[in-house]
């Protein structure tokens, strides 16, 4: 019989935790105690070893709900045969069959007992949390209730989430529709590789005060590779790891890379990422089929020192939206909705001082204080460079520094963020090369 | 720390205790693992209120200072204190009828994992107020005294308990009337994410004994016979009329502080570390090479704790519900103050 995998109650007052990644994928092996599966609740994100050794199966797909005690996977020994899964999940929407309420009966706080027997009647946007007019809102656009983030009290989705989502459904310029899914791996840094594509994987490496999740534009123009992002130290969700210099980066970010153990791959790096990338390039030569430079740091001295401090010290969305808007050349496309989102991934006030202490490190009075033209010179790995002429955070010129057999790509127009400004065209140079 | 070997070269806890009694205390060392085990997957999936400490990887400090107590003894104890409770001779299907909630539980399903206390053995209590215990323990020494009872007190708590101030006033207080009480620091190296160094001025707690002119000793505390030695001759010195002692027992809990601890103070490799220490297998190897157990006998142990916990787990599951109408039940009394 295989072993259950359950939502754990891993808090007082906990019912339910949803699913954020798994660390391996169905039909892997793991080993009893090692890290299976990430959660989050209302309170916490939280890693979940695994409960027995097995063979993983039947997983609950990501960003499922799950009502603790329940199951959202199954082990199965070596050999064992897989059927049907055992059960469907109680969080299922429309699950046939309802779990055994014997496993919850009596010991369960009312409000859990109550959330249970929402999921049990299985109308997915039932056990959603929306007020009616989020709810009369979203129908009214095409949404579907479930797939959008509440941020009312505990995760309600308010009618300001509904037209935040919309707001940013009309700017992105990648329509939402099936999003790329991504399971996170384990090491120092956080990593995330996307579940489809062949082929040499594209290793992606965002810039300063970004995260992984900045990439999404282009992942569509993409996604016939397999996709792997690394979120810096300090960024995202890696852990605020103590950087004193640009080479206490290169070493954690290369300590990532090494653990994918890739044999090939093509790296694309933005900003500080591309500064990064171009120390990866100039010692990981053999690993790398190309790389692409997105308005790449470390070629020259002038970096906009106030405009990477603004964006640290900023608290609110008010302070942040100017400093954000300064990134790209037409203001329009960072709308209010979008400056809000920014902002609330920037909430957590540790991340916030991680990376001022790394712009102080890295750049000291709005200086870039590394140099990587002699790296940049020695890397006799296909090379282009994208940079956007009305760029007002590292000035375009510094591509010019780059040895000639190098291509360059410079767009009128566009800012300092031509993976987001111009996607669709930055999207059609890499995928017919990559 | 303390020599753990007698002169002939055998450990203190075999030169001591008789065979059973070495059996017995690994059987209590199994029975609390399992016990906490099987809480730790019964809260994981929903069956158990409030919150939970384990102190799984601390079973020889439990166990080994409760060796040479009696019922007429007494001990206080910590949140973190199923092992004390099972050390102390506490039922264990009483003990999860009370995690469940049930009727048949220590406090009637009213208390739950921080409020097991069982009189009749000598246990006067888990604690949810950390350094909670210590006051408690020198008013048992002061009554034991004034009695001429002969019982000695053994007061459990934890690092982070010894930088509040009921710990210094208890000390003073126990050390002025010359109580017998023991006061036993389970040091595992941090309280909730504070790590002892971080928190601590002195460098072993039991420095701390100086200050109020009582013997202090830290003892590795995954050992069994190294706790035994040092809380034995304390628990002498106590119900010899000489005093109060402090010994620091220094352990690691491998679990985090609560389930929902997501352990960002400490590395893997250090929990991997203390777990290669683990104070069952050292008991189990202990008796083995002394001949006190063969490795079946051990296994034998192991299977028979395994059966009472899920017995006691039966046992819980099947007990009833406390009922709505008698909430205020044991609440208020019914006798009118006359
Ligand atoms: C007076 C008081 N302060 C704070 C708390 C919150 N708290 C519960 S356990 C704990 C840590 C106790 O650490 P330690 O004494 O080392 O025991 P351990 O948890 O390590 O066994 C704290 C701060 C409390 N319960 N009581
Ligand atoms: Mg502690």
């Amino acid at each position: 019989m295989p072993t259950e995998v359950i939502m754990p109650k891993v808090d007082m007052d906990m019912a339910k935790g949803k699913i954020m990644s798994w660390h391996i994928a169905e039909g892997e092996r793991v080993s009893k105690g090692e890290p299976l599966f990430d959660i989050e609740t209302d309170k916490a994100a939280m890693e979940v070893e695994a409960p027995a050794d097995g063979i993983l199966h039947h997983t609950a797909s990501e960003g499922m709900d799950i009502p603790i005690g329940t199951p959202c996977a199954w082990l199965y020994a070596e050999g064992e045969e897989v059927g049907e899964q055992p059960a469907p999940f109680a969080g299922q929407a429309g699950a046939g069959a309802a779990p055994e309420p014997k496993q919850v009966e009596a010991d369960v706080p009312v409000e859990a007992e109550l959330e249970l027997v929402d999921a049990i009647a299985g109308e997915a946007t039932d056990k959603v949390r929306a007020t009616p007019r989020a709810r009369s809102l979203a129908s009214g656009a095409g949404l579907n209730i479930a797939d959008l983030i509440g941020t009312g009290p505990r995760g309600r989705v308010q009618a300001l989430d509904v037209e935040t989502e919309i707001a940013l459904r009309d700017t992105r310029p990648a329509p939402l529709a099936s999003p790329l899914v991504f399971k996170a791996e384990t090491g120092s840094l956080a990593v995330t590789r996307s579940k489809g594509g062949t082929g040499t994987p594209i290793v992606m490496i965002h810039g300063f005060a970004s995260d992984a999740t900045s990439w999404s534009p282009m992942e569509t123009h993409l996604k016939h590779r397999p996709l792997i992002r690394i979120d810096l130290p300090g960024h995202g969700k890696s852990p605020k790891l103590r950087i004193d210099s640009f080479a206490d980066l290169v070493r954690e970010v290369r300590r990532a890379f090494d653990d994918l153990n890739l044999d090939a791959a093509h790296l694309v790096g933005h900003s500080l990422g591309g500064a990064v990338s171009i120390a990866l390039a100039d010692t990981r030569a053999k690993r790398l089929s190309s790389l692409t430079l997105i308005a790449p740091a470390g070629l020259g001295p002038d970096i906009n020192g106030n405009a990477l401090s603004g964006i640290c010290r900023a608290t609110r969305a008010e302070s942040l939206g100017p400093w954000l808007r300064s990134l790209v050349a037409n203001e329009d496309i960072v709308t209010d909705s979008y400056v809000r989102l920014a902002m609330a991934g920037r909430e957590d006030t540790n991340l916030r001082a991680a990376q001022s202490r790394l712009a102080d490190a890295l750049f000291p009075d709005g200086v870039q204080a590394f140099d990587l033209r002699a790296a940049l010179e020695r890397i006799d790995t296909p090379t282009r460079i994208i940079w956007g002429k009305q760029d007002a955070i590292i000035p375009w010129k510094h591509a010019l520094r780059a040895p000639g057999k190098m291509a360059l790509h410079l767009f009128d127009g566009v800012g300092h963020m031509p993976q987001i400004e111009c996607s669709a065209e930055l999207g059609r140079i890499l995928s017919s090369n990559l | 720390m303390r020599d753990t070997v007698t002169p002939n070269n055998i450990p203190y806890a075999i030169a001591r205790y008789s065979a059973e009694e070495l059996k017995d205390a690994l059987k209590k060392m199994y029975l609390i693992r399992k016990f906490e085990e099987g809480a730790e997957d019964s809260y994981m999936r929903g069956l158990i209120h409030g919150t939970m400490h384990l102190s799984i990887g601390q079973e020889a400090s439990a166990v080994g200072s409760c060796m040479s107590l009696s019922d007429e003894d007494k001990i206080t104890s910590t949140h973190r204190g199923h092992g004390h409770c099972v050390a102390k001779g506490a039922d264990l299907s009483r003990m999860f009828a009370e995690f469940f909630g049930k009727e048949s539980g220590y406090c009637k399903g009213r208390g739950g994992s921080m409020h097991i206390a069982d009189p009749s053995k000598g246990n006067l209590g888990a604690n949810g107020i950390v350094g909670g215990g210590l006051p408690i323990a020198v008013g048992a020494a002061l009554s034991a005294k004034r009695l001429g009872t002969g019982a000695v007190t053994v007061c459990f708590f934890g690092d982070g308990a010894n930088n509040e101030g009921a710990f210094h006033e208890a000390l003073n207080m126990a050390s002025v009337w010359k109580l017998p009480v023991v006061f036993v620091c389970e040091n595992n190296k941090y309280g909730m994410s504070t790590s002892t160094e971080r928190s601590t001025s002195v460098k072993n707690i039991a420095d701390r004994a100086v200050a109020y002119a009582m013997p202090g000793v830290t003892v590795d505390g995954n050992d069994f016979s190294a706790v035994t030695e040092a809380v034995d001759a304390a628990v002498e010195r106590a119900r010899n009329g000489e005093g109060p002692s402090l010994v620091e027992n220094v352990t690691y809990r491998w679990r985090g502080h609560s389930k929902s601890d997501r352990n960002r103070y400490r590395t893997k490799e250090e929990i991997a570390d203390w777990q290669s220490r683990d104070p069952i297998a050292a008991m189990a190897k202990l008796l083995t090479d002394h001949k006190i157990a063969t490795e079946d006998e051990v296994a034998g142990i192991e299977a028979d704790a395994t059966r009472i916990i899920e017995e006691a787990i039966a046992f819980a599951t099947e007990g009833a519900n406390p009922k709505i109408e008698e909430v205020t039940r044991d609440v208020y009394t019914e006798e009118t103050a006359s």
